[in-house]
């Protein structure tokens, strides 16, 4: 397989704080690769890291598989559009007049910008500067500006914060559009893991500035297990009773748990029952990305 | 390093920034021009003959417009701050820096191109201010000695230290990276200035203190500007100031090289 980023044991320290702990992750060529972890886990350092911004403490990462310690890699750097947390704008300036920046620092003709605006809907803002633009529409300028030099790999880091619904699903199908019809392998980092899972064909998972697992989204479909949800007055009573049936189990609030030991409902509803125990609604679902993070990350109680 | 001259240079020219500062300085030497008109006129209402005693002719007292041209040589490292510095230190506000780095300029080059515009910025307020005193000096005041050979001089010899403070500027904006920097840059002049003359106060060795005031940009004007004619170690000066240019251009990218962005 064709990798368009790997790193290897890449370390990146703050001080004393470790934000990259010998993190190691492959990019497949034409994947839309979601990293999945929670706040300060190191997504963004990754991002930060290679793009440029900031330089590693150890460990080395490979784009197009030019090394980070080879001269190459700044030509290489010019197949890279990205989006680094909040957008990098001139505020003073028009939409299209942004993009002309981005066209003289690539030292490109501007033909093309008028089809960008188009594509991230932001056609029609004329002369409106930049600064009086609403939080959606500077996260689409800022992904105008990464797509000014046509690029074959976007890093996508919170592309989706501060969007309203309307705008979410635009810049899912926008995203879904750069990555079908022209091929760009896009890295993208988010919070919002249902919408990572409609979008991501490869996950990684990060915990503490480590990946802890990488796999395809065939891959997590398969490891995401069924589960029964079920919803009962008391999940303490539920937790004895599971514990006592050797089955494995969640628990998610005072009411909500899943198991996922396959079972036979009528002997769980009548030993709950003689625990004073009522079971209001029982559903079966497939486990969720957000879910299955958890398990992995141990975010939750696990029986 | 010639796309991001265009882009600096697009940025910088695209900016009201710039164009207010060049009417500020075009408009003080319009001022200057007047004021020197006025006073003259003052002085050429005194009755000389009520001052017994009184040596002084009238005609020596007049100003002409050759003074003018070395009016705002102090002060003209305030102005190319507040355009150039600014420059710098907003695309690192703004993040816009970041857009520069990710497509793959090399931190040296995003450096010296800041230099560059900043250095073109101080070359373009000299010049417009030079323009602005020949053409309302020279038609408001009327010149008496220029052009001679000592005041070309002096006025050239003016250009490395200005060189050399824009340097600096470029180096604390690019180094501070906020508004700290710019601050920092602009009152840089003046904050030099304060330590130098304590320095020479507490310094007793006359070779010392003729360094210290070569050495130091701002007090190396005031050399220039306060000597009667072509200063006595003008090639030292000047090679002095390049000196500083060239040590804080290449700290500077050193240490930005190094720096961890947002």
């Amino acid at each position: 397989m064709e990798y368009i980023l790997q790193t290897q044991k890449l370390c990146k320290k703050y001080g004393n704080f470790k934000a990259l702990n010998d993190l190691t992750i492959n990019v497949p060529k034409g994947s839309i690769y979601g990293m999945v972890g929670r706040n300060g886990a190191g997504k963004t350092t990754l991002i930060r890291v290679v793009t440029g911004l900031n330089n590693p403490t150890s460990g080395e990462f490979s784009l197009f598989g030019i090394k980070n310690n080879d001269s190459k890699l700044l030509q290489t750097r010019r197949k890279i559009g990205a989006v680094v947390e909040t957008p990098s704008l001139h505020p003073e300036m028009s939409a299209k007049d942004n993009l002309i920046q981005q066209t003289k620092a690539l030292g490109i003709s501007d033909e093309k910008l008028d089809d960008i605006l188009k594509l991230v809907g932001l056609a029609n803002t004329g002369k409106k500067k930049a600064k009086n633009f609403s939080l959606g529409m500077r996260q689409r300028l800022g992904i105008a500006f990464s797509l000014v030099g046509d690029p074959e790999f976007l890093v996508l880091d919170e592309p989706i914060n501060g969007l309203d619904p309307q705008g979410i699903i635009e810049v899912r199908e926008m995203i879904m559009r750069l990555n079908q019809e022209k091929g760009i392998t896009i890295l993208i980092s988010s919070h919002i893991l249902d919408e990572l899972a409609r979008l991501a064909t490869h996950y990684g998972f990060i915990d503490r500035g480590h990946v802890i697992k990488e796999m395809s989204a065939e891959e997590l479909d398969k490891a995401c297990r069924t589960s029964l949800h079920v919803n009962v007055n008391d999940t303490n009573i539920l937790a004895d009773v599971l514990n006592g049936m050797g089955a494995e189990f969640r628990l998610y609030s005072p009411n909500e748990a899943d198991i996922f030991t396959p079972m036979q409902v009528t002997p769980l509803v009548l030993a709950l029952n003689e625990k004073n125990c009522f079971v209001n609604s029982m559903t079966e679902r497939h486990e969720s990305l957000e879910s299955y993070f958890m398990g992995l990350v141990g975010g939750a109680n696990n029986g | 390093m010639v796309n991001l001259l265009a882009e600096n240079y697009r940025r910088l020219f695209k900016g009201k920034r710039f164009y207010i500062v060049l009417a500020v300085i075009v408009g003080v030497a319009f001022l200057f021009s007047l004021l020197y008109f006025f006073l003259n006129k003052l002085v050429s209402q005194v009755d000389m003959s009520n001052m017994e005693g009184v040596e002084v002719q009238v005609a020596d007292m007049k100003m002409y417009a050759d003074s003018l041209l070395f009016a705002m040589k102090t002060d003209m490292p305030l102005l190319i701050g507040i355009t150039a510095g600014m420059l710098i230190v907003q695309d690192f506000r703004n993040n816009t820096i970041r857009n520069k780095i990710v497509i793959g300029h090399s931190r040296t080059n995003i450096y010296l191109s800041n230099l560059i515009v900043s250095e073109t910025v101080m070359l373009i307020y000299e010049l417009a201010f030079f323009v602005a005193v020949l053409i309302f000096g020279g038609i408001i005041l009327g010149f008496k000695e220029f052009p001679s050979w000592d005041i070309c001089t002096t006025l050239l010899l003016t250009l490395p230290v200005q060189m050399a403070m824009t340097a600096l500027m470029v180096f604390l904006c690019n180094t501070l990276k906020n508004v700290g920097g710019f601050v920092l840059s602009i009152t840089m002049t003046y904050i030099v200035n304060i330590f130098s003359f304590a320095l020479q106060f507490l310094n007793k060795h006359e070779k010392a203190q003729e360094l210290v005031r070569e050495v130091i940009p701002s007090l190396q004007m005031n050399l220039i500007l306060s000597s009667d004619g072509v200063p006595e170690h003008a090639v030292r000066m000047v090679i002095m100031m390049v000196a500083i240019t060239i040590i804080s251009t290449v700290g500077g990218i050193l240490l930005f090289k190094k720096a961890d962005l947002k």
